[in-house]
């Protein structure tokens, strides 16, 4: 059994930690007539120890709800709590992997990963088994000292996958992390990401643009809305697993879920469409009617 | 030279920061004089340099070149046993011109390391500092140097001080700038990043911050080197007892042209020499970046 693997075993009488409770939060950003309100009256809930994937219509808010558990931004109203406290700020068992790469480039590929115990002050004895332990299973072992400019861009998504699990955090949120990756590299990240949280289970939030993606990966699909976010519509993705792109291709189930999901998206993106119509038709009337 | 290399080494805290994760002792070393222009082609550039000087001067004797000094009589003075203005390569007086220039440019140089990385890093962490400092700093940023020589020959007695002080404050507003300018250009997601891990504030700057400017430091520090040598001999022609700068206007005012060429040519020389030096100190500490963009290999 893994080192990281045991640490959890040793968590696993509790009740599974990591559930997320969103209570009628509502988020703006900017002042004045710059304001722009991304989230209203949004409640939602992610449960523990499942794969819960947030999608929705570009500009829809997925990342400020990203944010707002992971304590980067405070909401204006509502509440966000973490296992029933109020999130107040970002803490280690709520870790972000972002959409654009942060590594740290002047850190070897090992030093990236034991970054967080090294900053917890754990020392170097402690922290070679994680360390080694996070990097094979993300099959990055013989690179451990190369730095994060000599990797390809799937290898470093995996570091980032490595640096945020070492910590074993209870939350992991994901924004986007496989964006900018080529068709057939993501279609392996996917896969590989699967393997992954199969061995190492915890709560996820998932968010992509993908409904290919969002169907292969999630346990719950949540569907927001257009701005302000809200849940559109939340469903429960019971496709037995390992799945993978082939099977899903044939899978009825996979596909009404898709098509329904499809629709439901489609409705939310015309709306921001149809919103922009209306308000320069709106102008035009005014313009037209002054003169 | 080796002097220079180990004060700016001690002197900035974002060098030594960056050693507490140190960079794999590969073979990084040799690197940056692979980067630099090849041998071969480089020789060719300089000999068709040399060749259109002596062309002009002393072959065709163009209309205004005619009284410049030639080639051939500069390298001949240059390496002659007995100088006939009194310098050359086999003088003690050569030397003493040389060490002068390079111990004020050391002093100069390490001092504006020293204090204008830190409050470079500073400047660009903390927004309160930057507002209540920045503005006076680029106030006095655009002042040429030597408008500021009664001011420094007031402020010190005696030419060294003040030459020194000269050179000084060239080097150091831009190792400021280019500070600040490189830790506002790191990616605010890796300092997110880093936050999300647990690092404290304190470490964020440490292994964050320091190494994330590293890069645009080290450019400071060579457009700093530059304009170092620039401000010193123009302070040396001002007010000075020995160094490049005051060799070359006293053989101006000498009518002694060849010395004048040897002057320029050794300065060319020993500022190109330091800059290799903050190059090869840079690419040292920042092996990620040399292998990252492939000059490396």
């Amino acid at each position: 059994m893994s080192a990281v693997a045991e640490r959890r075993a040793s968590d696993q009488t509790a009740a599974p930690r990591g559930r997320i409770d969103l209570h009628r939060v509502a988020k703006t950003y900017g002042q004045g007539r710059l304001a722009k309100t991304v989230m209203e009256d949004c409640s939602l809930t992610i449960e523990p120890g499942r794969l819960n994937v947030v999608i929705g219509p570009s500009g829809c808010g997925k990342s400020t709800l990203l944010r707002l558990i992971a304590g980067f931004d405070q909401p204006d109203a509502g509440a966000v709590t973490a296992d029933g406290s109020p999130v107040r700020g970002p803490a280690s068992d709520r870790l972000m992997v972002f959409q654009e790469s942060a590594l740290f480039d002047w850190m070897t590929v090992y030093e990236n990963v034991a970054f967080a115990l090294r900053a917890a002050g754990r020392g170097s004895r402690d922290i070679a088994p994680l360390a080694k332990d996070v990097l094979e299973r993300v099959g990055l072992a013989a690179f451990k000292e190369k730095y994060p400019g000599q990797l390809s861009g799937g290898m470093q998504r995996r570091v980032e996958l490595a640096r945020a699990l070492i910590n074993d955090p209870a939350v992991m949120l994901l924004d986007e992390p496989f964006r900018g990756l080529d068709a057939m590299t993501r279609g392996l990240m996917q896969e590989y990401f699967l393997r992954l949280y199969a061995d190492n289970p915890r709560t996820v939030v998932f968010v992509t643009t993908e409904i290919d993606e969002a169907i292969l990966i999630a346990d719950r699909l949540i569907i927001l809305s257009n701005v302000p976010a809200r849940v559109r519509w939340l469903v429960e993705i019971d496709l037995p697993r390992p799945r993978t792109v082939a099977t899903l291709y044939e899978d009825d189930r996979a596909n009404d879920i898709k098509r329904e999901a499809i629709e439901v998206l489609h409705e939310e993106a015309m709306k921001s469409f149809r919103g922009a119509f209306r308000e320069r038709a709106s102008k035009e009337a005014v313009t037209a009617g002054s003169k | 030279m080796t002097e220079i290399d180990a004060k700016a080494l001690g002197a900035d805290g974002a060098v030594r920061t960056a050693s507490a994760f140190p960079p794999t002792p590969t073979t990084v070393a040799r690197r940056p004089f692979r980067a630099s222009p090849k041998l071969p082609l480089s020789l060719v550039g300089f000999a068709a340099f040399l060749l259109a000087w002596h062309l002009a001067v002393e072959v065709w004797r163009l209309p205004r070149f005619a009284k410049l000094p030639g080639l051939v009589e500069v390298f001949v003075e240059w390496t002659s046993t007995d100088p006939m203005y009194g310098v050359s390569l086999f003088t003690a007086e050569y030397y003493q011109h040389i060490l002068v220039s390079l111990k004020r440019i050391v002093a100069a140089f390490s001092a504006a390391t020293l204090l204008g990385v830190p409050l470079g890093l500073l400047l660009g962490w903390s927004q309160r500092f930057r507002e209540y400092v920045f503005p006076v700093f680029e106030t006095l940023r655009p002042v040429p140097i030597l408008a500021w020589v009664p001011i420094s020959i007031i402020l010190f007695s005696g030419a060294e001080t003040s030459v020194v002080f000269l050179t000084f404050i060239a080097a150091f507003f831009v190792t400021t700038l280019n500070t600040m300018t490189g830790v506002q250009s790191i990616d605010p997601s890796v300092v997110r990043a880093a936050r999300c891990l647990g690092a404290s504030p304190r470490q964020i700057f440490r292994h964050i911050v320091a190494p994330g400017a590293l890069p645009h430091i080290f450019t400071g520090l060579q457009v700093s080197m530059g304009v170092s040598w620039f401000s010193l001999v123009a302070a040396e022609m001002v007010s000075g007892e020995f160094g490049l700068g005051y060799l070359i206007n006293t053989a101006y005012a000498k009518i002694q042209y060849p010395t004048i060429a040897i002057g320029m040519i050794t300065l060319g020389a020993v500022g190109y020499a330091s800059s290799a030096l903050v190059r090869l100190v840079g690419a040292r500490l920042m092996a990620w970046r040399l292998r990252e963009i492939g000059v490396g290999r």
